[in-house]
């Protein structure tokens, strides 16, 4: 009976490392992209997967699970950021500030789109992101919570941040 | 059909419409110039996005691997921390003694133990340049305490290692003689003034950790660390020598309290052993949560640190006459409250512990001259 538990448990555990391995750096590709900051992006996968393994989802869609909760995890961040941010310099919502952290990316192309997505509201960055890694506006809503309808006002408003500045950051 | 604004074109462009609606709009825009122009618009401008996202993905990902070494060690320390190696005999924790070995070599005392058993290790064994409290949660205790219990098998002392313990002599002396005794000005409570305490005076103490590295390296690979220590370490000797100290007991109207101060202890290690590969090796230990492994990390001399769990709820920092101390108290099993308090005043330890609430024990040591 002792065994039987035990196995159990192996079981679980060696499941979560399955998923671990094979998640960890899709799950840290995408929020990433999400944050733009590596430190923070690091911790909210390991948080992601923490919270995989205390609460694992009761279907088997794990991945759609991992990155619903990233997501969330990586929006409440970004949010956070904006208002320290904010607080800091009312002028970080201008497009063109770098942070110190893109100052030492010497990549301008780089610089460039990471100064549009910290230009962007949050919701609106996650949406974008998550477009451009080939979700659906289905899949979008529903990691976001953001309403279908919406989806699309949301990324078209997005996507306009892209105008008029693709000359002078490259 | 109405024209067509940009959401409506970019739902096109993304395919996220019947494909009724998009028909319509197909034999729409051959007609319409403004919605053919506004259509190349969003089109372009989302060609362009899509093209730097790419190409912001991109160099994302390749800064990953470039760093990827780091990573791959992040990803240890990660989430692995719960991930219990498959395949492997893991050790259990018959829960003190292991615990209490990992952390001792780890100088965090952590409380496996209850509490105050590890403030008496740390009172005992640990005592260093600096006093810091580390914050750890219960949610964290009782996930290394978890880690520690899956599996079977058992890790022992002796396991680890040898520990020798020189203790020094022990000898009863009268109450204010101690002070001439032990080098350091030893303090005396004020709240106590009159009582003749029982006075216990302990000669120097010698520790030593003769390490096996070997059985150490399979018990960090069982808990998923990567770095093990290098094999020269085998059997070398690290001493922590503990000056004297002075124990004083009182006993007053029904309450009993135990003070003990000492120096701050000495660490010594042979020349070419690296302690700070030891100390890494501990600290990327899966089992150790994060902000634990942040806060050990940004001490900046762990080697002269005594770390003091302030466990929530548990401890808290207080200001002993301008010096940070740490205030425990706990309940044993609701029938009495045990406290306990440590503070280091300029290389002095003093410590302090009673069945008593801790508001008594701060104004005990408040009034200590």
């Amino acid at each position: 009976m002792g065994d039987d538990l035990k196995a159990d448990k192996f079981n679980i555990s060696e499941l979560f490392e399955e998923y671990y391995n094979q998640y960890y750096n899709r799950v840290l590709m995408h929020i990433l992209l999400l944050t733009g900051d590596r430190q923070a992006a690091e911790d909210i996968v390991q948080e992601t997967f923490i919270k995989l393994y205390k609460g694992p989802p009761n279907h088997s869609n794990v991945a759609g699970w991992l990155m619903k909760v990233s997501t969330n995890l990586a929006y409440n961040h970004i949010r956070r950021e904006k208002k320290v941010k904010k607080m800091d310099n009312m002028q970080i919502e201008s497009d063109n500030v770098i942070s110190i952290e893109d100052a030492a990316i010497k990549n301008t192309e780089v610089r460039y789109v990471r100064s549009i997505l910290d230009g962007m509201k949050p919701r609106d960055r996650i949406c974008l992101v998550l477009k451009f890694l080939g979700y659906k506006y289905n899949e979008i809503a529903e990691i976001t919570g953001i309403r279908v309808s919406t989806i699309g006002k949301v990324i078209s408003r997005a996507i306009t941040k892209f105008k008029g500045k693709i000359e002078g950051g490259v | 059909m109405k024209c067509a604004d940009r959401v409506f074109i970019q739902k096109y462009i993304d395919s996220e419409m019947d494909i009724n609606t998009m028909r319509i709009f197909d034999k729409h825009i051959i007609r319409c110039q403004k919605c053919s122009e506004l259509f190349d618009e969003v089109e372009s401008l989302n060609r362009i996005a899509e093209s730097k996202m790419k190409g912001y993905a991109a160099f994302l990902e390749k800064s990953v691997l470039k760093n990827n070494k780091l990573k791959r060690q992040k990803l240890r320390k990660g989430p692995g921390q719960f991930s219990v190696k498959s395949g492997k005999r893991l050790f259990a924790a018959k829960k003190g003694i292991a615990a209490a070995c990992i952390l001792v070599l780890l100088s965090a005392s952590i409380a496996i133990q209850p509490v105050r058993a590890v403030i008496a290790e740390t009172l005992k064994i640990f005592r260093m340049d600096e006093v810091k409290g580390i914050n750890i949660s219960l949610d964290d205790i009782n996930m290394i305490k978890k880690q520690l219990e899956q599996g079977s098998g058992d890790i022992s002392l002796d396991r680890i290692g040898r520990i020798s313990l020189v203790k020094g002599e022990r000898k009863n002396v009268a109450p204010y003689e101690a002070k001439n005794k032990v080098g350091f000005e030893v303090k005396y409570p004020a709240v106590f003034s009159g009582a003749a305490p029982h006075t216990t005076l302990m000669g120097e103490t010698t520790l030593e950790l003769n390490l096996n590295v070997k059985n150490i390296n399979e018990v960090l690979k069982s808990f998923g660390g990567e770095k093990i220590l290098p094999p020269e370490i085998d059997g070398r000797t690290v001493s922590l020598d503990i000056a004297k100290s002075v124990v004083t007991e009182y006993n007053v109207s029904g309450v009993s309290c135990e003070i003990v101060q000492t120096r701050l202890p000495v660490l010594q290690v042979p020349d070419d052993v690296d302690v700070d590969g030891i100390y890494e090796a501990f600290l990327q230990l899966p089992l150790l949560p994060d902000n634990l492994k942040r806060q050990l990390k940004s001490t900046k001399d762990w080697k002269s640190t005594i770390y003091i769990p302030l466990i929530e709820t548990k401890g808290r920092e207080v200001n002993i006459n301008g010096y940070t101390g740490y205030l425990y108290s706990d309940d044993i099993e609701g029938t009495a409250t045990k406290s306990w308090l440590i503070w280091n005043e300029n290389g002095i330890i003093r410590g302090i512990e009673s069945y008593t609430d801790p508001e008594k024990l701060l104004e005990i040591a408040l009034s200590m001259r």
